[in-house]
Order: C-alpha cells, then sequence, then structure tokens
C-alpha cells in the first residue's frame, strides 16, 4: 500500500516536472535569443553571494547563540531538572527495552560512523572548544555527579553488557586510530590538567571513586573489558608503541627515579640484613646452649 | 642509651634491632659472615683473574693449565685471601661479611688487631680446621666465644652494636677504663700485642 502511494507520488512529481519544463521552453528559448539573459545571470550571482553571506553570517550567529547557552546559568538548572527529573530513567529503560543501545553501536561502528564523526570533530575543534566551555561554566562536576547520583551510569552498564555491546566497544576502542588520535589529542591538550585540577580541588574524586567501585554494574564491566582482548592488544599496542618508549626512557634518566630506586633497594638491603642479624643472635645462644646440654657442660649466663 | 661499640674504628654502627645479651658473637653468626667472605674474596678473586689472564694473553702468554700456571695462580690466590682478611681486620676490624652481619674484630684493649696480630690470627685459622673444626667447634663452649685461632692471637670476635660498657666489663674487667677510651677512639692496634 504504502509502495503504491510512493510510487503513483514519484510518478506525479515527474509528470509535474516535464510539464514546468515544457511549460518554461519559450521562456528559455527568449533569454537565449534576447539580451535579458546577461541582466539575470549578473542577478543570480548577485543573489547567490548575498545567500552564502547569510548562511555565513547565521553560521557565526548560531555559534555566538552556543556559546551563550552553554555559559548561562539557566543550563545548569536544566541539567539539574533533567537529571533529578524520572526523564533520564525513562530514555535508559527505553534504550534497553528496545535495544536501541545495542543497533545503535552496531549500527555506527560497522558504519564507521564514529570514526567519520570523531575525525570532523577533531578537525574543527569541536572537542575541545565544548570542553572549555563545560570547564568554564562550572557543569563537567555537575554532570559527573547527577550521572553518578542518579544511578545512570549503573543501568547504562547494565544495558550495554546485557546487550553485548561493550565488547564491540571495547574492540573498536582498542583498534580505531581514530580514538588513539582523540586521546592522543586531549593528553597533549592542557585541558586535561585543567579537569584533573577541578576534580581533584572540588574532593569529588574520591567520592565519585567510592561510587563507581561499589557498584557491581561496573564490576561486571571490568570483568567483561578483563575477559575480552582488549588487555592483550592494548598492552601490546603500547609496549609496541614509540611513546612507550619515549616515556621509559625519560622515566629511566630521571635522577629522581634513580635516587628513589637507589634508596628503596638500600632499604630493602638494609631490612634484609637485619633480619638475618636478629635470626643469627638468637641461633648464636640456641646452639651453644645445644652444644653445652649435649655435652653436660653448664650453660652460662648472659655476660 | 647506651652506646654502641660499632663506633670504634670510625665505621658507623650497625642497627641497634636486635636483643644483644652477650658482648661475644656466637658460632653462627661468625659462620653466616666467614660463608659472605669468601663468596666476596671469590668475587674479587675472580675479576682480578680476568684482568691478569687477559692481560697475559694480550701478551702472548697463553699457557694454561701447566704446572708452573697453576702454582703461581694458587700462590697469587692465598696472597689475595690473606691480604683481604689482614687488611679488612687491622684497619677496620671488619670484612665485608663481618660488617654485613654486624660483628666485629677487636683485641683485648677494644680495638682492632695490628696487621701482625691479623696475619696470625689468618694462619692459626687452620690449625683450628685441621682438628677436625675443634678449634671452631670451641666457640660453643669458650666463656668469651673464642676460637682457637682467637687465642692464639688474642683476639675476640664482638657484636659490633653491643654496649660499650658490656663489651669493656666482658674483654678486660680489671682494666675497664682503657678498653673504654679504646673502644671510644678509633685507631688500630699497632702497640699492642
Amino acid at each position: 500500500m504504502i509502495d503504491t502511494a510512493v510510487g503513483v507520488a514519484v510518478l506525479g512529481g515527474r509528470a509535474v516536472a516535464r510539464g514546468a519544463t515544457a511549460a518554461l521552453m519559450p521562456t528559455r528559448v527568449a533569454l537565449r535569443v534576447t539580451r535579458l539573459g546577461g541582466p539575470l545571470q549578473r542577478a543570480a550571482e548577485a543573489a547567490t553571494t548575498t545567500g552564502r553571506t547569510a548562511r555565513r553570517d547565521l553560521v557565526r550567529a548560531g555559534e555566538r547563540q552556543a556559546e551563550i547557552v552553554l555559559a548561562a546559568p539557566e543550563l545548569g538548572r536544566l541539567v539539574d531538572r533533567v537529571f533529578a527529573g524520572p526523564l533520564a530513567e525513562s530514555i535508559v529503560d527505553s534504550v534497553a527495552t528496545h535495544r536501541f543501545a545495542h543497533r545503535l553501536v552496531d549500527a555506527m561502528l560497522t558504519d564507521e560512523l564514529v570514526a567519520d564523526v570523531i575525525d570532523r570533530l577533531l578537525k574543527t575543534g569541536a572537542i575541545a572548544t565544548v570542553v572549555d566551555d563545560l570547564l568554564e561554566s562550572g557543569q563537567l562536576t555537575k554532570i559527573v555527579d547527577h550521572i553518578i547520583e542518579t544511578g545512570t551510569i549503573t543501568s547504562v552498564i547494565d544495558h550495554l553488557l546485557s546487550s553485548g555491546s561493550v565488547a564491540l566497544i571495547v574492540s573498536y576502542a582498542a583498534t580505531s586510530p581514530q580514538i588513539e588520535e582523540a586521546v592522543r589529542e586531549a593528553l597533549t591538550a592542557s585541558r586535561v590538567e585543567a579537569i584533573a585540577a577541578e576534580i581533584t580541588a572540588s574532593g569529588q574524586l574520591e567520592r565519585w571513586l567510592d561510587q563507581i567501585l561499589e557498584s557491581p554494574a561496573l564490576q561486571r564491566a571490568v570483568v567483561s573489558i578483563l575477559e575480552s582482548d582488549f588487555v592483550v592488544t592494548t598492552t601490546d599496542h603500547f609496549t609496541e608503541s614509540e611513546e612507550m618508549r619515549k616515556v621509559l626512557t625519560a622515566v629511566a634518566s630521571s635522577p629522581e627515579i634513580r635516587s628513589a630506586l637507589a634508596e628503596q633497594s638500600m632499604g630493602m638491603a638494609d631490612e634484609i640484613t637485619s633480619g638475618v642479624r636478629r635470626r643469627t643472635v638468637s641461633l648464636d645462644d640456641r646452639a651453644e646452649r645445644t652444644a653445652r646440654k649435649l655435652f653436660r657442660r653448664p650453660v652460662e649466663k648472659d655476660a | 642509651m647506651t652506646q654502641p661499640a660499632g663506633g670504634a674504628a670510625g665505621m658507623p654502627a650497625a642497627p641497634t634491632e636486635r636483643d644483644v645479651t652477650h658482648p661475644f658473637a656466637g658460632i653462627v653468626t661468625r659462620g653466616v659472615a666467614i660463608a659472605i667472605d669468601g663468596g666476596a674474596a671469590g668475587a674479587l678473586f675472580a675479576l682480578f683473574a680476568i684482568g691478569v689472564s687477559g692481560a697475559l694473553a694480550a701478551l702472548g702468554f697463553a699457557d694454561v693449565g701447566t704446572l708452573p700456571s697453576v702454582l703461581g695462580t694458587s700462590a697469587v690466590w692465598l696472597a689475595f685471601v690473606v691480604g683481604y682478611f689482614v687488611v679488612c681486620w687491622s684497619t677496620t676490624g671488619q670484612t665485608i661479611g663481618m660488617r654485613m652481619m654486624g660483628i666485629r674484630l677487636v683485641t683485648r684493649t677494644g680495638s682492632p688487631p695490628n696487621v701482625c696480630r691479623s696475619t696470625l690470627r689468618y694462619f692459626a685459622q687452620f690449625p683450628s680446621i685441621l682438628l677436625l673444626f675443634g678449634g671452631v667447634i670451641m666457640v660453643m663452649f669458650h666463656r668469651q666465644r673464642r676460637a682457637l685461632h682467637d687465642v692464639i692471637a688474642g683476639t675476640f670476635v664482638i657484636y659490633a652494636d653491643a654496649p660499650v660498657d658490656m663489651v669493656t666489663r666482658a674483654l678486660h674487667g680489671a682494666s675497664a677504663d682503657e678498653s673504654s677510651a679504646a673502644l671510644h677512639a678509633p685507631s688500630t692496634d699497632q702497640t699492642a700485642t
């Protein structure tokens, strides 16, 4: 039924297009024959330029509005309401019920959509802009706080585990060059330090870790990741990478590290020899007492 | 707090962690120290021998296994080991093994033995061993835990972290002041006999 309707619509459209072409035929002929073609073409070019400028202005205006929205306190209140209300849980439940997450993840990863998106985001610097805005507005901490408190993360992990999407995501993350590039950019930027400083200064890191570590869903996710090939692949990748070699070289050549290792080694050696000394002193007395008893000699008292 | 005897001879005292009830070192501690010294002397000689043999090979002397080379190596080994013990005993009163085990060789005055006394003690170890280790086992029965070679050389092996007054009383009750002074002042026993 739907196919028939679509077919009728397409045929109708084609008929209209042909009719319009035929109806405009005299006009096209007149434009080519007379001198009206030049001014009309110039007018069309002027309209194109105006349209391009208007579109550019529109994009700039959109960016300005986005910045204003991100910096506005209303956004924070909106985030509060969203996470405090039943909407977040409803979305998660709905996603789980319809196996939406699994299908979405599957489709995105197989169609290389994620790779394209990450590629574009990296090129345009949008990730950096968003992170900067989040940091400036102070919403990052609040968002993470809400996600953990409402149990949304637990539900998401549960649903991802039950749908088998975790293995898919982990496998993709381990092999994708786009993910690697994104991580590298994030690590080289000063934003990571800013995020870490903000989280540490707010004292929330410890609380988050406690809440996450107590979550059975996260424990299941960790077990799932450890059972996958992710650990082996990632370990191989890191050990073979040039960055790892540079890090090891830097660490090995650091005088502080060398000094600390030397001190630790000396401390361990001292501890071992002290333990041996204590034992040999007691063995001295014991051997002496045994030998004296064996030969029925009087046991010497302490000097 | 009593000062440990290890402060003598300019060496830092061993950690005072153990409960020393007797100032003289027993047979187990001394045995472990000797074992460590055997390994240390062997390792040092091995390094020395590698260097010398490499130099000889470079000069064209490559006759290994002949009687003169075996005798020569044995003589060098003996000189090396004797030198190791004598130098260590006569300077600080401690070899590497004794240092690790926290014991020290002293004379009755509390100072390290001189070169002659150290050499005498080294060679006196041979009769101690040849008498079916009787001279060594004697440590377990002697009141001051002395072996035969200690008696011959007039030396004592003490715990380096034993309190000075305890060592002084045990070493020489009659001339305690002299012993105490010697334990505090680092000097070799070049004049004592």
